[in-house]
């Protein structure tokens, strides 16, 4: 008798955007009823790989075979017909609507009967079809979207970081859902780059570096050996100087954030780097948004001695509060403007370029030229800033910041999507702006960066801080506080 | 004035409402409104006067619906709304008003256009507002064009193209838009004159602003403002000597401008990617 | 340059269909077109002159696009201009500050027109493409009722305000061509424009508010004020260019005073590509196009009104072009 063939089959996958290779020639496979965990660090490619097989995205070359059967999606809805789903990271929901409109989009035809049926099956609490999706909270649109996948009964099911924005006691429900599903036959394909769900819940392990697949563990194996597979050879940042910290320059005061959150009280000192570290969604980017005087709400922020409320963007930077913001592309650059002009940006009205109420445009591309040269971005001052990488497009940002000489630097996800290189130079910089006297204030959901650059470490869950840590936090005592053990 | 009247005078304006409320839902502004309206009234004029008034209505409807799938067109290729928008406004303008002043050279007039009787385009905007809202509420269709104007991609990871589903509605809507213009012609006015839409496709923006993107309050606006346009025509028959007919004229862009003024600031209420071009992410 | 490129081939394109429908003779056509527009000094002159009022709209829609801001109002700001003009320049005695005077009042009202809609906008979150639009509207009427009412002329027969004085008129440099001071006066913000975008931080705010809002927000920058700012700046252009259309060209204000400049603005503005200098060009090129569609209607009997259409046509393929 001829064995099965495999649920999933891939063999030689490759796909390339303009400048890199995402997936160089991919090869794995994955049995029926099998939970398999994709792991891998930014930018290893896992998400490319997930989009292939979900059908947003044609491979370059390489095949792929569903239980035998040839492979080759057209588009999402195609892969939907042949029954592989994929929950996204970025919900594809439609605010306005209720859960049952968004559900009657996502489907052809068929009841919404089984809604309530599949959660006894999951044990999964779905949200109830008559509720708005602006009303839910970020756990429970999650559960949509995965009750929205599962509606098509598929037999390969891909989750791209389901626990993201998860608490811990949502995320032991999803991997008691996942593995129920498992067990009726259903195949799981998840991606994280979190260590500890692997052993919690998966099968076996598939690791992922620059495009490729370097190894094939069982979920059993042990923590050293699969992080080494992930990360391979790291440059060493350098070590930080640890100076003398100053009088506190900054403090929020009962700053209530985002709903469900609690308010924060928050203190920063000069030379002082801390960070906000946690699962995101849990308050730290909206703390340091509203210290950045980026968002409003309740609470007051106090920089220097003067205390405000509702301060706005214009008011702090004249107090010296200067932001690298999340979103790069819409809330730091202005595209169209040149590398030089992008660098002034905020400071323009005063420098050595004024001249009476002229600004002297060469005296700007000077000043842009000294900047490029000291932060080493590879670029040119007068070009555009949109033709820069991203990786020099995020060093802009944090040049204008830092060369401000700023009171307080607030930096959120300073180093997201950024090569490791590029990441270790935005780190140094951080570190420079400190040892001039300024108060840091970063958020980030790197644990390792976190450890490495802070003089104190927040936890934050739900807005509360629920963990403390000063310069010598362990990585593994911090993922704890992260996975939610009480500190 | 009498309902039946007041009617008359808001059909045009109900009908075009209406149909810039199926577009804005699908996300798509349009301000070229006005010259597709234009485009409606020429035709029916120019249709009715040999063949009749219903014929005049059936080619305003073709040429509104021709009219609007050129702007959608060019907003599916990425261009931005707004500019699209202003550009067919200028082509309606300047289309209609060639052609009618080359054809008066040859005779057509643009006076005595048969006319419709009272009650189809009437009622039909009354029933219209009715099926746009069991369209848009009830029906799948209805759901995915909602979705367009609130999430494209959402609607492209449900596996639909929001690019056809807004062509589509807009060649609908154009086809309204003409009606309207038909509506114009063919029973408030019985006559064809340049510009004769008199700034009736912005009002209908405004309207469907101020109705908050719902048939029924846009309805309401729409008659309540038909019957002060209607109602200026009636002071300047009277002969009202210290009112300047100008100033009624300019009444209804007044009223409207000073409620926008004093309805307090809400960004609630409009389908979230409106006036958005979408690209496809691939 | 494809830019260029592509509206020029609209117009050659748009221009044959219209000759043709007309059932002129193309030849004949292009000819009495190119007479019209170049074919003696006067001619020149002429064209220079319906450049002037394209010049005013297209720097003004070009300095709120610029700026993010959609000004779909230059046509209601320059008519509110003309207004004003007319209205200040026969109230005082002549004399030469009249021209001045006149000028002055234009420039203000246009100001304040787009004023309006920059209130609307700053404190109510009103959309300006509806507020500038109805205010257009709104200022059509206005002159409608103005030359009808207060400012028609002494002798009542027609809907035309007197005549202003002498002392009032721009300086024509070379009579009888209509080549006026406006013309330079133009030019003159083209320049001053160029020098504010490029060497200025408030130039720069200018134009990192148009180009990425958030980020400007971000570096601490009032966007909202600087782009209520810009469109008030923009109403003045366009209220200039009503004030010097009437002191320069027209010397009385009357019913349709405008063709529709404030719209060809925008056709403008988009052709030059938001830049004042390449907008100045532009605004050549379709002041031309307004020189010659006065032979064509006498040669070959094209309707003037056909110059509207081709510049909607420009607008609409050079808006599909935008996209990559």
């Amino acid at each position: 008798m001829t064995p099965l063939p495999p649920r999933l089959a891939l063999s030689g996958l490759v796909r390339r955007f303009p400048g890199v290779t995402a997936l160089a020639g991919v090869s794995l496979s994955a049995a029926a009823g099998e939970v398999v965990a994709l792991l891998g660090e930014n930018g290893a490619g896992k998400s490319t790989l997930v989009e292939v097989i979900g059908g947003g995205l044609r491979p370059d070359g390489g095949t792929l075979e569903l239980d035998g059967e040839p492979y080759r999606p057209l588009d999402p809805l195609d892969a939907q017909r042949a029954r592989v789903s994929v929950v996204h990271q970025h919900f594809q929901l439609v605010e306005a609507f209720t859960v049952g409109e968004n559900l009657r989009l996502a489907m052809k035809e068929g009841s919404l009967a089984k809604w309530e049926e599949m959660q006894l099956r999951l044990g999964l609490p779905l949200p109830p079809l008559e509720a708005r999706v602006a009303a839910l909270g970020v756990g429970e649109r999650q559960r949509l979207e995965i009750g929205k996948a599962l509606l098509s009964q598929p037999r390969l099911l891909l989750l791209d970081e389901p626990t993201a924005v998860l608490t811990p006691a949502e995320a032991d429900a999803l991997f008691n859902a996942v593995r129920r599903l498992a067990a009726e036959g259903t195949t799981v394909l998840f991606i994280t780059h979190r260590l500890d769900e692997v052993r919690r819940v998966a099968d076996g392990v598939v690791v992922l570096r620059r495009g490729q697949v370097v190894d094939r563990l069982p979920a059993t194996a042990e923590a050293r050996r699969l992080a080494e597979a992930m990360t391979g050879e790291l440059p060493r940042s350098a070590e930080r100087k640890k100076g003398a910290l100053g009088d506190v320059v900054a403090r929020l005061f009962s700053v209530a954030l985002p709903p469900q959150l609690e308010p924060l009280d928050l203190e920063l000192r000069m030379g002082e780097i801390v960070v906000l570290a946690g699962v995101d969604g849990n308050g730290q980017a909206a703390a340091a948004e509203r210290l950045a005087g980026l968002s409003d709400g309740p609470g007051e922020i106090e920089v220097d001695g003067v205390r405000l409320s509702s301060p706005t963007p214009s008011q702090l930077r004249r107090l010296g509060v200067w932001v690298i913001p999340g979103d790069r592309t819409r809330e730091g650059l202005a595209p169209s403007l040149s590398v030089a002009e992008n660098l002034i940006l905020g400071r323009h009205r005063h420098g050595a370029w004024r001249r009476g109420p002229l600004l002297e445009p060469a005296a700007v591309r000077v000043e842009g030229e000294r900047l490029v040269a000291e932060f080493g971005v590879v670029g040119d001052a007068v070009q555009a800033v949109s033709q820069l990488s991203g990786g020099n497009q995020q060093k802009v940002i944090v040049a204008r910041a830092v060369s401000a000489r700023p009171r307080v630097l607030v930096a959120i996800h300073p180093t997201r999507g950024l090569d490791v290189t590029a990441a270790a130079t935005v780190r140094a910089q951080l570190a420079v702006a400190a040892a001039a006297g300024a108060g840091v204030l970063v958020v980030t959901a790197d644990l390792e960066e976190a450890v490495e650059t802070a003089d104190r470490i927040l936890v934050l869950s739900r807005g509360r801080v629920v963990g403390e840590g000063g310069r010598g936090t362990s990585l593994g005592r911090l993922a704890r506080w992260v996975g939610g053990e009480a500190a | 004035m009498s309902p039946a009247e007041v009617l008359t005078a808001a059909a045009p304006l109900l009908w075009a409402a209406l149909a810039e409320l199926l577009g804005e839902r699908a996300g798509v502004l349009n301000i070229g409104i006005e010259g597709v309206m234009l485009s409606g009234c020429l035709a029916a004029a120019l249709t009715a006067t040999p063949l009749g008034p219903w014929w005049g209505l059936a080619a305003a409807a073709v040429a509104g619906c021709l009219a609007n799938l050129l702007f959608a067109m060019v907003i599916a290729s990425g261009a931005d709304q707004v500019v699209a928008g202003t550009g067919m406004v200028l082509v309606g303008a300047g289309l209609t008003g060639a052609i009618f002043r080359s054809l008066q050279a040859r005779g057509f007039s643009g006076a005595l256009v048969p006319t419709l009787p009272w009650g189809p385009l009437e009622v039909g905007a009354l029933v219209l507002v009715a099926l746009v809202w069991w369209f848009l509420q009830r029906t799948r269709a209805g759901l995915i064009v909602r979705a367009c104007g609130e999430n494209p991609d959402a609607v492209a990871a449900a596996g639909r193209n929001p690019v056809t589903v807004r062509v589509a509605v807009l060649a609908v809507a154009g086809g309204l838009v003409g009606v309207g213009g038909a509506a114009l012609v063919l029973r408030a006015a019985g006559s064809f004159v340049e510009g004769m839409t008199a700034g009736r496709g912005f009002l209908a923006l405004a309207l469907v602003l101020l109705g908050r993107w719902r048939p029924l309050p846009i309805a309401i606006g729409t008659v309540l403002l038909g019957a002060a346009t209607g109602f200026q025509f009636h002071l300047q028959g009277l002969g009202l000597a210290g009112v300047p007919y100008q100033l009624l004229l300019a009444l209804p862009y007044v009223l409207t401008l000073a409620v926008l003024a004093l309805v307090p600031p809400s960004r609630v209420g409009g389908p979230a990617a409106l006036g958005k071009a979408y690209q496809r992410q691939r | 340059m494809r830019r260029w490129l592509l509206a020029m081939a609209v117009i050659a394109g748009a221009g044959l269909v219209v000759v043709l429908a007309v059932g002129a003779d193309p030849w004949q056509a292009l000819g009495a077109a190119l007479a019209s527009a170049f074919g003696s000094p006067v001619a020149v002159q002429e064209t220079l002159a319906r450049t002037t009022p394209l010049l005013w709209c297209g720097l003004a829609v070009a300095l709120a696009f610029r700026a993010g801001v959609w000004n779909i109002g230059a046509e209601g700001q320059l008519l509110a201009g003309a207004t004003a003009a007319t209205a200040a320049v026969l109230a005082v005695p002549a004399g030469p500050w009249s021209g001045p005077l006149g000028l002055l009042a234009g420039g203000l009202a246009g100001a304040a027109w787009a004023g309006i809609a920059a209130a609307l906008r700053l404190w109510r979150g009103v959309n300006e493409v509806l507020s500038t639009i109805l205010l257009n509207l709104i200022a059509v009427a206005g002159v409608s009722w103005a030359v009808h009412g207060p400012l028609q002329e002494a002798a009542r027969t027609y809907p035309q305000s007197d005549a202003i004085p002498r002392a009032a008129w721009l300086w024509r440099p070379f009579p009888p061509g209509r080549l006026n001071l406006g013309f330079l006066l133009a030019l003159a913000a083209t320049g001053l424009l160029v020098l504010a975008l490029r060497r200025t931080g408030w130039g720069l705010e200018i134009r990192a508010g148009g180009d990425s809002p958030e980020t400007a927000r971000v570096c601490g920058i009032r966007v909202e004020r600087v782009q209520a700012g810009a469109l008030v700046l923009s109403g003045l252009l366009a209220g200039l260019g009503g004030a010097v259309e009437l002191t320069g060209m027209t010397h009385r204000l009357f019913e349709r005073f405008s063709p529709g400049w404030g719209y060809s603005g925008i056709a403008v503005a988009l052709l030059g590509g938001l830049e004042p200098v390449a907008t100045a060009v532009a605004a050549a090129l379709f002041g031309a196009l307004a020189a010659a569609s006065g032979g064509l209607q006498r040669v070959a009997g094209v309707p003037t009104v056909a110059t509207l259409l081709i510049q909607g046509l420009v607008i609409i393929v050079l808006a599909a072009r935008r996209q990559r």
